[in-house]
């Protein structure tokens, strides 16, 4: 798993690179989307808020398709009273098959045999109630910082499967936050883009991405 | 077998021969357009691991009956190779053709808009479990030791289904030609040359995560070396893990991995340890972790994290069988009563319905796949019985569904009982109990008692 964002500030301008459809880039930016890559939010969002204002995800495809939710590697039954805090980790997936992934589904009746690890089976423990207080979350500093107490909240994201496919490419565009390293790979070959990869790098910030399709490729 | 009936015939040339070569074999002899059921290598060692394999419509021989050792059966009984030629051979007749053609419709469209059977499975394949199984936590990873992989996404159906695509192989393919949800794929190298097909869950799993190996290409020469032994891909990668366990290789070491393998296939003295499963190499090797139930190793599925699934391991007749207790529609047949979805049933009574119902599922010879679209949809699930009924002229209905499944478990259960099975092997192995499992930091709580009320009905 990739390590806490805590206290990482962000580049301040975005990288804005564009791929033509078919460029391998593609197939790593794929790797990001599975992989995991941050975006900002407000602490305390819902999980739905957050798949609305976060993602740009509609009622409809929420409902309709995002059955799989997990926060912190808990699966989430009630997505409006599952909230998200600094560093939390979201996965986004549609139905999964096999019972382990009908027992996954928000609300699924098989939801007992996994109530040990279910999200409401844990909420208020541990590092929630250090959320609540506040903890963990990091003063703002610079105005390129990419939590500021109060106000923003970093999370880690994870999409995958059927999610990945309709909206990757979409967020992508609206723009992530990445490890400089697992965002080199995507990058590479684009002007300009190796400097800033590696300036973030060096300066341990995270990288602001946004990836576009070129004209004439799909999205 | 043939129109003309079965002929049987000693031919000591076949034998020792991997499951490819010997399709060879048959292909010279009598054609491309025959299907074959075989064992490898392992089968005829009569290893505990060993599979039989079935051949697909490219006539490779990918596709087994994997679990409980059943190659080690057919072995025994001295069959290498049954050749099915349908040549000549007549179309069964339903016995109500129009009421089947109608079923039929209803049948496919379910299995079509239903987002897993029409989506998730062709898109991805089984695999597409890994990603979202990693993320609950409950991923066995290095011998169980652990709920999630690092190197999950390395490994995923997404991944996986990019790599096939790009190499000119495919990410949505039927095992067989009648198939309407697709959910297999064809497997290529990097020149582009065939490994495999498209490993499943299970596979990508057991010879993955579990033995700490992030390499698709790897675990597709696995699954390639698995299918050409005769050997169960479960059974393989626990057993490879518990060897690693042992230190007699590292966790992540791919090329120790074949190499375990392979020796399966030449029958050293290693190769039939590891060809004997995952409890037997314990045994041998002195590791006390043997993820093993009745002598046969745990799926993909941590039974600490997901511990539903952990009654249905310890209480299923064959020991440790994820397929035992799938996801089919328990409110639609009401077996054992209505499941409100909103108060969530307990784990032994949903373990008891699904395990009824799966055992009636899989006696119809419906791929298992097909539960998820009868999970949510009542009109696919009667679409089902309705095209039973057609065919064969019957008038089952859910309730005489409920009693065969019933019958199927009282019949497996009375053959153990026979057999000298007791109550204390419906049981996962101690250290589920003992040692919690990160990241939840869960231990398997379910009491042995519940267990044993399993199969009260
Ligand atoms: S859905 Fe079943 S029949 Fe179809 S390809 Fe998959 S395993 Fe084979």
């Amino acid at each position: 798993m990739a390590g806490t964002a805590e206290g990482r500030a962000a580049s301040a301008r975005p990288l804005t690179i564009e791929l033509a459809d078919g460029d391998p880039a593609w197939g790593r930016a794929d790797a990001l989307l599975q992989a995991g890559f941050l975006l900002e939010t407000r602490p305390g969002a819902s999980a739905r808020e957050f798949m609305r204002e976060a993602i740009g995800l509609e009622e409809d495809y929420i409902e309709g398709v995002v059955s799989t939710v997990f926060i912190d590697a808990e699966p989430v039954d009630d997505i409006d009273a599952a909230t998200l805090r600094p560093d939390s980790l979201i996965a986004l997936s549609a139905a999964m098959p096999g019972l382990a992934g009908a027992v996954m589904r928000r609300k699924s009746p098989y939801a007992s045999f996994r109530e040990a690890i279910s999200y409401a089976a844990r909420a208020g423990a541990g590092p929630r109630e250090e959320a609540a207080s506040g903890a963990g979350m990091r003063a703002g500093g610079s105005s390129s910082d990419a939590r500021t107490a109060g106000t923003t909240a970093l999370v880690r994201v994870k999409l995958f499967n059927s999610v990945m496919r309709d909206r990757g490419r979409a967020t992508l565009a609206r723009g992530v936050l990445a490890e400089p390293g697992s965002a080199a790979g995507i990058c590479a070959g684009q002007p300009g883009a190796a400097a800033a990869v590696l300036a973030a790098a060096a300066a341990g910030n995270l990288l602001r991405l946004r990836v576009l399709a070129a004209a004439g490729g799909r999205r | 077998m043939s129109k003309d009936g079965a002929a049987i015939e000693d031919d000591p040339s076949l034998k020792g021969l991997g499951n490819y070569d010997l399709i060879e074999v048959v292909k010279k002899r009598w054609g491309e357009k025959v299907a074959c059921i075989s064992i490898g290598p392992a089968g005829e060692m009569r290893l505990a691991a060993a599979s039989i394999a079935c051949t697909d419509m490219e006539m490779h021989p990918t596709r087994h009956a994997g679990r409980g050792g059943v190659g080690a059966v057919m072995g025994s009984k001295g069959v290498k190779l049954i050749v099915l030629d349908d040549e000549g051979c007549k179309v069964r007749e339903p016995k109500e053709p129009e009421k089947l053609k109608a079923a039929n419709k209803v049948w496919v469209e379910g299995l079509k808009k239903h987002p897993v059977t029409g989506g998730g499975l062709p898109n991805y394949g089984t695999n597409v479990l890994t990603n979202i199984i990693n993320e609950s936590g409950g991923f066995p990873t290095f011998n169980f030791q652990r709920g999630q992989f690092e190197g999950a996404s390395k490994i995923s159906g997404e991944t996986c289904a990019a790599l096939e695509t790009q190499r000119g192989g495919l990410a949505t393919h039927g095992c067989h030609r009648g198939c309407v949800i697709q959910c297999s794929g064809i497997y290529n190298d990097a020149k582009g040359n065939y490994v495999s097909k498209q490993p499943e869950y299970e596979t990508v799993w057991a010879h993955g995560a579990n033995c700490g190996i992030d390499d698709m290409d790897a675990i597709a020469l696995l699954d390639r070396l698995d299918d050409d032994i005769g050997l169960d891909t479960i059974d393989m990668g626990a057993a490879i893990g518990v060897a690693m366990e042992a230190g007699l290789i590292k966790f992540g070491d791919k090329e120790g991995a074949i190499d375990l393998v392979r020796q399966v296939g030449k029958g050293t003295p290693l190769g039939r340890i590891i060809g004997s499963g995952a409890a037997t190499v314990a045994k041998v090797f002195g590791v006390e972790r043997a993820p093993v139930v009745k002598g046969q190793a745990l799926p993909a599925y941590d039974p600490r994290a997901i511990m539903g699934i952990g009654v249905t391991y310890a209480t299923t007749p064959m020991g440790a069988d994820h397929t035992a207790g799938y996801a089919i529609a328990t409110n639609i047949l009401k077996c054992g009563g209505f499941v409100d979805p909103l108060k969530p049933e307990g784990q032994i009574e949903l373990s008891r319905n699904l395990q009824i119902a799966t055992a009636a599922i899989d006696a119809t010879g419906m791929c298992l796949f097909i539960a998820f679209a009868v999970l949510d949809q009542p009109e696919t699930f009667q679409a089902l019985i309705d095209m039973i009924n057609a065919f064969y002229g019957l008038s089952l209905t859910g309730d005489d569904v409920t009693a065969l499944g019933k019958s199927i478990l009282k019949t497996e259960r009375d053959f153990n009982k026979a057999a000298g099975f007791t109550k204390e092997m419906d049981r996962l192995p101690n250290y589920f109990k003992r040692e919690a499992v990160a990241p939840h930091n869960v231990t398997f709580q379910v009491k042995d008692e519940d267990l044993d009320r399993v199969f009260n009905w």
